[in-house]
């Protein structure tokens, strides 16, 4: 899918969320049709305009003149690791609890990125949960998830 | 060598949640504190923790800060908690009851076993220190003759309950300003951006002495020891009461030995001079209620929430 | 008295704390999600047993760090610690890439110092006289105030790129409606997630955009450093030269918003590095590391410690949430707030004012010296470095409302944030939308019930026409440069 392609969806999906915000201002209370309701609709106007606009510049425009933007990353298939590990350890969070995810998640993660001696990774995965327990358990007592399926 | 303590570390803080379960109670009592930390419901928490130790010296008590939502998601975590004794929180007035009233929430005052009430904070009607109004009579003739700007904390709160209440008492329409809490309501009195506000004692006391605003009534049966020239509601012919209670509950369904051992853990905090000194000085009103004293309360209040919501839902 | 108060400052015990409350306050800061906040207020118990200068020291000293601490991760890892450091972040970590991490570290430090003693200074000096200022602000004045933060928009436009910039600012307004109406109290957007019902927190997703984005695109690298960049002798590049002029503007900038309740660090700090942007000669490096930028957005942020404190201790108006978390510790030890703290209890009082050029003395030290060894993360390797950072940021999502959805949000706008930024969406726009949104909202629905319906209100006001002056001079320059470029742009066409 070309940037501009993606640019043009976007835009395109803000404008209609624009006008379902507008619209959705009706139901708001009648007191605050005045006010927030009033704040809202301004928000929705502005944004549909602006969107329309640029729509109508990026046709004008024509394709390729866009400019390339940030160079995403070289490696897409580290890339993609990352990412469906975030989103697991994320989804585990709750169920399986903190330290046991992150347990996982660490070296898994370590190993994806290209880590492969045993020994920096055993480190730093217990450091880091050493210093999580110290500084957030004990220090600040922050409640980490504690898993529900256990 | 590390290596080695490494995998212990780990399998330490697996093994954490399966510890035995002895006597109760064993391992660690959470204390739900449905607000974020360094507000006043958290310490009273984190005072009640400092003596309740002293009672039960081989438990660990932690504070656990659900904020957010008017304290919604912190009842409702205390509502939805293990029922083992090991999970136990806090409420408060009239938020607690005002989320059931709006159908909001996935709780009922039946959900809770009510221990009790440790504090409350009386509601006052302030107005800026230039104002001419100094009685409730002049504040309720200025609203007839023209619409006065009057700050509440947001709607469905104690404030925003109050002002309807005295509203309706003395027949008037406020220009109403909802704010997110008592900063901004201060800063809408001391800088004369409102006509009058309605808030808890606590928030204003030190204003009222230093003259840079002034309170003109006090919602609650009698006058506070700390302003006693402040004349109630009642005794200026407005009687609306209004206060903002803080008490401690546990989950319904927790096994009624626990239960009473809980409630015997609360009459002792509460008769602990040290805890009453330290709530005192740190500018705590204390009310204490047994729990069926406090469930009444707690029943009467939603009841009262309840008619203001059905003339003016939110 | 301020003799008296420096003596009681010089005890070995408070000069202890001091050291560890600031000491502590740079770790809280540094650690996305952890806030100066959930710290002091934790001390509050502690503080009960000590004497109560020991006690505000302590606390006094973790507010100094923290708002320090945050530019530390912000410009090695572009995680911002603290939302006032998203400025910082935008100039720092270029400068980290480049291999200049230890000199873009000194200048956070030098500023945060100048800018924090600065403020404090003026805490010391003029406090009853600037608390009249900040009571002028009534609601209209904060809705004019979010639209001037919100001007800053236009100048983080990358060039030929203003409509889109506008967009996105005015999509992170739209998020920040999710929640409650601060009006009627109703529920809008929220989809019946109770998470929602206070709005969609910031900080993950700020964590989101910054933090993890940056770490999937680094899935490439193998460090944070360029490849083709030389690492520089970290240890003694200078601090660059005409930095005094972008120091002093944040200061100043920093104390005066600080004042004002609410929200302030993060307006002083855009707004500074807002105006640094259109008044520097280097413009062209904004965006790609100019120690300009982080020199005004750090020394504005630290700027607001002072000022914070003004409005606090003279009117018992606490600034934002952690001058509410040591109002309260001052309340334990029967200090109320007042004209008596300045003069019944000035020992304390001064003290306490004291021991904050103390702290800001401490971090300066700290921060210089470590500098050189913070600036080593940027060498190490990222198969390790991604999954800890990784981490921390769900770690730190979390832990400010010890929420499991804060997670998810953080996720979401991270995958959000890399689509956006590839069309050309600007991510600070929306940042600064989001943050600004519900004092915008606020303070114009408020402002409207105050004026009892009219929209004067917004006009008439003495400080609400000042405020409108200012947001004029701040627009004028970018429209010029924007109307000159479209110029040059027709006559290179033609």
């Amino acid at each position: 899918m070309s940037q501009r392609l993606v640019g043009i969806l976007i835009l395109a999906g803000l404008l209609t969320l624009a006008v379902l915000l507008y619209r959705s201002t009706a139901s708001y209370p009648a007191f605050v049709q005045g006010s927030t309701a009033s704040y809202v609709r301004f928000l929705a106007m502005s944004m549909g305009i602006l969107c329309a606009a640029e729509l109508l510049l990026s046709w004008r425009r024509k394709a390729g003149s866009g400019g390339a933007t940030e160079e995403g990353s070289k490696n897409p298939r580290r890339f993609w690791a990352l990412l469906v590990l975030i989103v697991v350890y994320a989804l585990a969070l709750d169920p399986v609890g903190f330290f046991p995810a992150s347990a996982v998640f660490l070296p898994a993660t370590m190993v994806a990125m290209g880590a492969r001696r045993p020994l920096p990774i055993v480190l730093t995965t217990a450091g880091i949960l050493a210093v999580v327990h110290v500084v957030f358990t004990k220090l600040l007592e922050v409640q980490l998830p504690k898993g529900t399926l256990f | 060598m590390l290596k080695r303590i490494a995998p212990l570390a780990l399998a330490m803080c697996l093994a954490l949640p399966f510890a035995a379960q002895a006597e109760y109670p064993s391992g660690p009592v959470t204390i739900i504190v449905p607000s974020n930390a360094g507000g006043s419901t958290d310490a009273t928490a984190r005072l009640f923790i400092l003596s309740a130790k002293k009672f039960w010296p081989n438990a660990e008590f932690v504070v656990k800060n659900v904020g957010g939502s008017g304290g919604q998601k912190g009842f409702e975590e205390i509502a939805e908690a293990k029922p083992d004794g090991q999970t136990i929180g806090m409420v408060f007035t009239t938020q607690v009851v005002a989320h059931v009233v709006s159908k909001r929430a996935r709780y009922t005052l039946d959900s809770f076993h009510v221990m009790g009430n440790v504090a409350d904070d009386p509601e006052i009607v302030v107005v800026p220190a230039t104002s001419p109004i100094k009685t409730l009579d002049e504040f309720a003739k200025a609203a007839k003759q023209k619409s006065l700007t009057v700050a509440v904390n947001g709607i469905g709160s104690d404030d925003f309950v109050a002002a309807k209440k005295f509203e309706e008492r003395a027949d008037v329409t406020f220009n109403l300003m909802p704010t997110k809490g008592s900063t901004e309501q201060k800063a809408a009195i001391l800088g004369g951006h409102v006509d009058g506000s309605f808030m808890n004692l606590s928030q204003m006391f030190a204003q009222h002495k230093a003259a840079q605003a002034r309170i003109i009534a006090i919602l609650s049966k009698k006058r506070s020891e700390i302003l006693p020239d402040v004349a109630t509601g009642i005794e200026q012919g407005y009687p609306v009461e209004m206060t903002a209670t803080r008490g401690f509950v546990a989950p319904a369904k927790v096994d009624p030995a626990i239960l009473a051992k809980l409630d015997d853990l609360f009459q002792k905090v509460m008769a602990d001079p040290e805890f009453l000194a330290a709530c005192k000085k740190n500018n705590m009103y204390l009310l204490p209620m047994s729990g069926p004293e406090y469930v009444k309360y707690l029943k009467d209040e939603q009841a009262d929430t309840q008619r203001y919501f059905e003339k003016n839902p939110w | 008295m301020i003799f008296d108060a420096v003596q009681s400052l010089l005890a070995p015990s408070a000069l202890l704390a001091v050291f560890i409350g600031t000491v502590a306050g740079m770790i809280v800061g540094g650690m996305p999600g952890l806030t100066a906040t959930m710290a002091v207020a934790l001390l509050i118990p502690v503080t009960y047993a000590l004497h109560p200068l020991t006690g505000l020291v302590l606390m006094g000293g973790v507010y100094c760090g923290a708002m320090y601490g945050g530019s530390i991760p912000a410009i090695l890892l572009h995680t911002p610690g603290t939302p006032a450091a998203v400025a910082t972040a935008l100039e720092g970590y270029p400068l980290t890439q480049q291999g200049r991490g230890g000199m873009a570290l000194k200048v956070s430090v030098v500023s945060s110092f100048i800018g924090g003693v600065f403020s404090t200074l003026v805490l010391l000096l003029t406090a009853p006289l600037l608390a009249i200022f900040a009571l002028k602000f009534g609601p209209p004045e904060y809705f004019l105030l979010a639209i001037l933060g919100l001007v800053g928009i236009v100048s983080l436009a990358d060039e030929g790129r203003l409509i889109k910039a506008l967009i996105s600012g005015i999509l992170g307004l739209v998020i920040a409606v999710v929640g409650t109406d601060p009006i009627s109290g109703s529920l809008r957007y929220t989809m019946g997630v109770r998470d929602l019902f206070d709005g969609v927190a910031f900080m993950p997703v700020l964590i989101g955009m910054f933090s993890i984005t940056e770490m999937l695109k680094l899935t490439g690298a193998t460090r944070i450093i360029h490849e083709k960049a030389e690492i520089r002798p970290i240890k003694r590049e200078p601090m660059p030269k005409g930095m005094g002029k972008f120091i002093g503007l944040g200061s100043g900038v920093g104390t005066l918003v600080g004042i004002l309740p609410g929200e302030g660090a993060t307006i002083a700090a855009f707004l500074s590095y807002n105006i640094a942007r259109q008044h520097s000669k280097n413009r062209a490096l904004f965006g790609k590391g100019n120690p300009e930028g982080i020199a005004a957005a750090e020394s504005g942020n630290n700027g607001c410690v002072g000022g914070s404190l003004v409005p606090t201790l003279t009117l018992g108006i606490p600034g934002n949430s952690v001058a509410a978390a040591l109002l309260g510790g001052l309340m334990i030890h029967g200090l109320i707030p007042g004209p008596e703290l300045f003069t019944k209890h000035g020992v304390i009082t001064y003290g306490f004012i004291l021991s904050m050029f103390l702290a800001n003395v401490i971090f300066l030290g700290l921060g210089l010296y470590f500098a050189p060894y913070f600036a080593r993360i940027s060498l190490i390797p990222t198969a390790l470095l991604i999954p800890a950072v990784c981490l921390f940021s769900a770690l730190g999502s979390f832990a400010m409302n010890n929420s499991v959805f804060d997670v998810y949000v953080m996720l979401f706008f991270a995958v959000a944030a890399l689509v956006l930024e590839r069309a050309g969406f600007s991510l600070g726009a929306l940042i600064l939308g989001l943050i600004l949104g519900p004092i915008a909202e606020t303070g114009f629905a408020q402002g409207l019930i105050v004026g009892h319906g009219s929209y004067s209100v917004f006009f008439t006001r003495g400080p609400c026409q000042v405020l409108w002056a200012v947001i004029l001079l701040l627009l004028v320059p970018p429209v010029i440069q924007i109307y000159r470029n479209h110029v040059r742009g027709a006559k290179a066409d033609g």
